[in-house]
């Protein structure tokens, strides 16, 4: 076999436009060639590129590099330049694209020149985007990898499938969402709090001046939010945002920081908290919301070695919901997980077990369900170190009964971490962060024909023309087909 | 029906929108939409696909460059930002030109080198300039190039062959377009013949300066030399004088007198930039940019010959008739350079003089040419030998030195009066001579197709009105007759 082409970024091999498939054979005289493709993108969106050897010799891994051929666009995690790591291997990568932007996809080899080496590789832009019902799971980006590899992310509730991507959304751990659908978020990439309409449009950006940081985010899911700022003065500060953006810091001051997890009492006389600081065993706290002072521990910790989940939820009939488990570094064995279901005098009504352990690092999130208080969800991570997966249950609140178990491949960073295969999944949400339940549905953006270059095709039955998606930002142009205006049709 | 005689088609003739709708001919239509002609009938159209996803497409133009091997063809596409792309650059997505208030661009493709005539869709943009493309993906620059700056040091040293009395030298730029800028550096030496002369400061230029050329007088009487050594004297090019560099500053040169052949004089009064205009044509191998930005409007400016970036600023003008109207059009036809305004028509005929000393001819006061409304063949920016095409007013025209009535567009009078004026600018025409198809780009975003595989002639040209999802705004050719269309959505 002859030596590749391609084995420098400037003689890379043009994969667009997607759809497209190349195979090639990358060894040659025993040795195996790390090669280059290149994708010049011919619209704004999302795309995943799979580079394929086999499931036994040939394990190529890749990576993005953008705008030039030295710098790593994607994926943020386990990808250093020429630089193979198992991790990569045999998995798609997803990442945003801007139209005429040149995308470098460095495809290297596993170790020990493996022989033969048949490489498969793909692009596919994601598919457009459908109606999103009430009840939708919502997961935006952690600030750590951010919209550049790993954009929020809207998923079936039923079947786990990426209903949509929306790029431009806040990063970041903290969110929450009333019942009216309105949505508050802390952007740490912008450090401001960002409130949404149900349709995912930005209204409002309240900047949050350093050194003060938003800790998380809960509210009394009608109007207002419950925002936990640290960072003066080793106190947190709760403040409130209503569903009009007005922001009123600092009704509260809380005589502690690292707030994990914060959610008022329904008549919002008690804000029920948790904090991470000792490490582990942290009881779950109250505190009054009229007298401004400390109350009794609604619960005290389930153990050293376990901590709590970044969300507590408070079920419309005044229960509570806190997780715990997870949060393992990288790596390390799965472990058990489970909810407690708390009374609100702190009597332990249910015990749910995960059905699968949890692998860390991230910890567990919990989100109140559409049927509230009937039933509730949780979202964390099973697997191994290198296989995992985003696991959401929907449990029943009264008998724990899983009513609905979606596993879907995580991608962290923009790489697929889900099982190797040969047809693997090719888009997924992030790892990270913030879940919530949609609570209005969310139709498909509406297609707009937009402008583009256009030619006549003998023969050709229809025309075929460009579109773009309102409501994502940035658009997302694609085209459309339509009949050709009927020739009798008089004008 | 009792008495009814069946009507037989043998040939549909399309459109036809002149008059009553019921004097319509039995094979024509009064209103028909979306289909093209087949033999002895008609089908749906062919279906549009998308070619590239430039978006928000003002104009389009097939531009063919030239690369080390090959000649390409490509685009060059202007968006509603003023952002100008070319399609099959090295970054196709980056622009070769913007400039936020062009509004349209007239354009010309010379040695595979794009012109550039930005304008607002009615005369050249105010205080802007030609620019030159070449094809790269590196940025369109203004055409011409600032003449250098200083002045010459001369001195006889050695034996030569320089011939008695004074010689005046100066020096000009050669750009990577190939472009000669105005002469400057002047400077004079009294020879006493049978020496060389060792020329040195000669100035240095930007980075696209690739020589200099250095010009020289014949030698002059020392008694008569009058010491203006700029405007009284004829320069030539010295046969060794190109300094294929911009680093050389010193070169020691001898010639004889009658080695200065090459007149150079024409550098003498060159734009430094060239204003810019609403279009431009090409004559005797000279480039022609007409209608400046007010008031100049109806001024062509005509290049030297091979030289499309030089231009004189006295002897390079045309003058045609003032009437507050400007330019709208231009082209070479048989040996005439035809230049028009929207309801006139121009001919100059090249003398073998300057420029502005070609005889004009008014062909007619009630005929003109839209803005893009000169019908041009295929791919090749070029005409037909015998006729131009050309979109006016009243219709579609023959023109072939006069205008043939009936317009060819006689059938569909009524529908073409109707179309606004004022957007007869943004009309466009081109010819698929292989198909015999005309494709006319009309104000109202649509396209009008004249089928004339049966004649062309007004009775036998078939007419169909095609119409889109979105709106057209340009058309061309590329690949001899690929159809491109351009939207704005």
């Amino acid at each position: 076999m002859p030596i590749p082409t391609n084995i420098t970024s400037t003689t890379a091999v043009e994969l667009g436009p997607f759809p497209n498939t190349i195979t090639q054979r990358v060894d040659s005289g025993g040795t195996t060639y790390n090669v280059w493709y290149k994708y010049t993108a011919t619209f704004t969106g999302i795309v995943s590129v799979f580079a394929f050897g086999d499931l036994t010799v040939y394990k190529p891994g890749i990576g993005i590099l953008s705008p030039d051929a030295v710098t790593v666009y994607a994926p943020l995690v386990g990808f250093i330049i020429g630089n193979y790591t198992t991790t990569t291997g045999n998995a798609p990568v997803q990442f945003p694209v801007t139209i005429g932007t040149v995308y470098y996809i460095q495809v290297l080899t596993n170790f020990g020149n493996p022989t033969p080496a048949n490489l498969t590789i793909k692009g596919v832009a994601a598919p457009a985007p459908v109606d999103a019902p009430i009840g939708s799971l919502f997961i935006n980006s952690d600030f750590a990898y951010g919209n550049n590899a790993a954009p929020a992310t809207l998923l079936s509730s039923v079947s786990g499938a990426v209903s949509r991507f929306l790029p431009s959304f806040a990063t970041g751990e903290a969110g929450n969402v009333l019942t009216n659908g309105v949505m508050l978020f802390y952007d740490l990439t912008t450090s401001a709090l960002k409130l949404y309409s149900p349709n995912f449009t930005l209204a409002i950006s309240i900047p949050i001046a350093s050194p003060l940081m938003v800790d998380n985010i809960s509210s009394n899911k009608a109007h207002v939010f419950y925002v936990a700022v640290s960072g003066s003065g080793g106190v947190t500060n709760i403040g409130t945002v209503n569903d009009s953006g007005s922001y009123t810091p600092n009704l509260w001051t809380l005589p502690v920081t690292n707030i994990v997890s914060l959610a008022p009492s329904p008549d919002e006389t008690i804000l029920y908290y948790l904090t991470n600081t000792g490490g582990t065993n942290a009881p779950v706290k109250r505190w009054s919301l009229t007298t401004n002072s400390a109350l009794s521990d609604l619960a005290p910790g389930v153990g050293t070695g376990i901590i709590a989940s970044n969300d507590i939820v408070v079920l419309a009939d005044g229960t509570i919901l806190v997780g715990y488990g997870g949060g393992e570094p990288f790596g390390n064995p799965a472990v058990p997980g489970m909810i407690l279901h708390y009374s609100a005098a702190g009597a332990t009504l249910n015990t749910y077990n995960l059905a699968i352990n949890m692998v860390g690092p991230a910890p567990m999130r919990l989100a109140y369900a559409v049927d509230d208080p009937n039933s509730f969800w949780v979202y964390y991570h099973s697997g191994t170190e290198f296989i995992i997966q985003a696991q959401f249950y929907n449990i029943h609140v009264s008998d724990g009964a899983l009513l609905t178990s979606i596993t879907v491949p995580g991608f962290d960073g923009g790489l697929y971490y889900g099982p190797i295969s040969s047809t693997p999944a090719m888009f997924g949400p992030p790892f990270s962060c913030t879940m919530i339940v949609t609570r209005v549905d969310v139709p498909a953006p509406s297609v707009i024909k937009t402008g583009g270059l256009y030619t006549i095709v003998a023969n050709k039955t229809n025309d075929t023309l460009y579109s773009s998606i309102s409501g994502d930002i940035p658009p997302v142009t694609t085209s459309v087909i339509v009949a050709i205006p009927n020739p009798f049709f008089l004008l | 029906m009792r008495d009814h005689e069946p009507v037989v088609i043998e040939e549909f003739n399309g459109l036809y929108v002149r008059g009553d709708p019921e004097v319509c001919p039995p094979d024509h239509s009064p209103d028909l939409s979306n289909v093209q002609f087949i033999q002895s009938g008609i089908r749906t159209r062919d279906g549009i696909n998308t070619y590239e996803p430039y978006g928000n497409v003002v104009r389009i133009y097939t531009y063919v460059f030239i690369t080390p091997t090959t000649q390409t063809e490509s685009l060059l596409i202007l968006d509603n930002l003023g952002n100008i792309y070319h399609d099959k650059s090295p970054t196709p997505w980056v622009p070769i030109l913007t400039i936020a208030a062009m509004k349209d661009f007239g354009f010309a493709n010379i040695n595979g080198r794009a012109f550039i005539n930005p304008n607002d869709g009615n005369v050249g943009l105010t205080g802007q300039f030609v620019y030159v493309y070449k094809g790269d993906g590196t940025p369109a620059r203004k055409a011409g190039a600032t003449p250098p700056v200083g002045t010459l040091t001369l001195a006889n040293t050695g034996i030569g062959n320089m011939s008695i009395g004074v010689h005046v030298f100066a020096v000009a730029f050669e750009t990577d377009t190939g472009y000669i800028s105005q002469i400057a550096g002047f400077a004079s030496i009294n020879d006493p013949g049978g020496d060389q002369v060792t020329i040195s400061n000669i100035p240095l230029g930007d980075s696209t300066v690739v020589a200099r050329r250095l010009v020289a007088t014949v030698g002059i009487d020392p008694t008569l030399f009058t010491g203006d050594k700029q405007s009284q004297y004829q320069f030539f090019f010295i046969p060794e004088g190109r300094i294929a560099d911009n680093t050389t500053t010193s070169i020691t040169l001898s010639f004889f007198d009658a080695e200065l052949i090459q007149d150079a004089s024409y550098l003498l009064n060159l734009f430094t930039n060239i204003p810019a205009g609403v279009g431009f044509a090409t004559y005797h191998n000279r480039l022609v940019s007409y209608a400046e930005f007010y008031p100049n409007i109806s001024l062509a400016y005509v290049s030297a010959v091979g030289q499309p970036e030089a231009i004189d600023q006295t002897s390079g003008l045309l003058i045609v008739p003032l009437d507050s109207y400007p330019l709208t059009n231009g082209h070479e036809f048989q040996d005439v350079l035809y230049l028009f305004k929207s309801t006139r028509t121009f001919a100059y005929i090249d003398n073998g003089g300057l420029p502005s000393t070609w005889p004009l001819t008014i062909i007619d006061s009630g005929i003109g040419c839209s803005l893009h409304g000169l019908s041009t063949v295929l791919d090749s920016g070029g005409i037909n030998l015998l006729y131009l095409i050309i979109l006016d007013f009243s219709g579609v025209m023959l023109f072939n030195g006069a205008y043939i009535r009936p317009e060819l567009s006689w059938k569909i009078k009524d529908y073409w009066v109707a179309l606004g004026r004022q957007l007869f600018p943004n009309m466009q025409i081109m010819n698929d001579s292989i198909s015999q198809i005309f494709y006319i780009l009309l104000t109202n975003n649509q396209i009008v197709i004249g089928d004339y595989a049966n004649g062309l002639d007004f009775k036998n040209i078939r007419w169909a009105k095609w119409t889109f999802g979105v709106g057209i705004t340009s058309i061309t050719m590329i690949n001899f007759n690929q159809f491109i269309m351009g939207s704005s959505g």
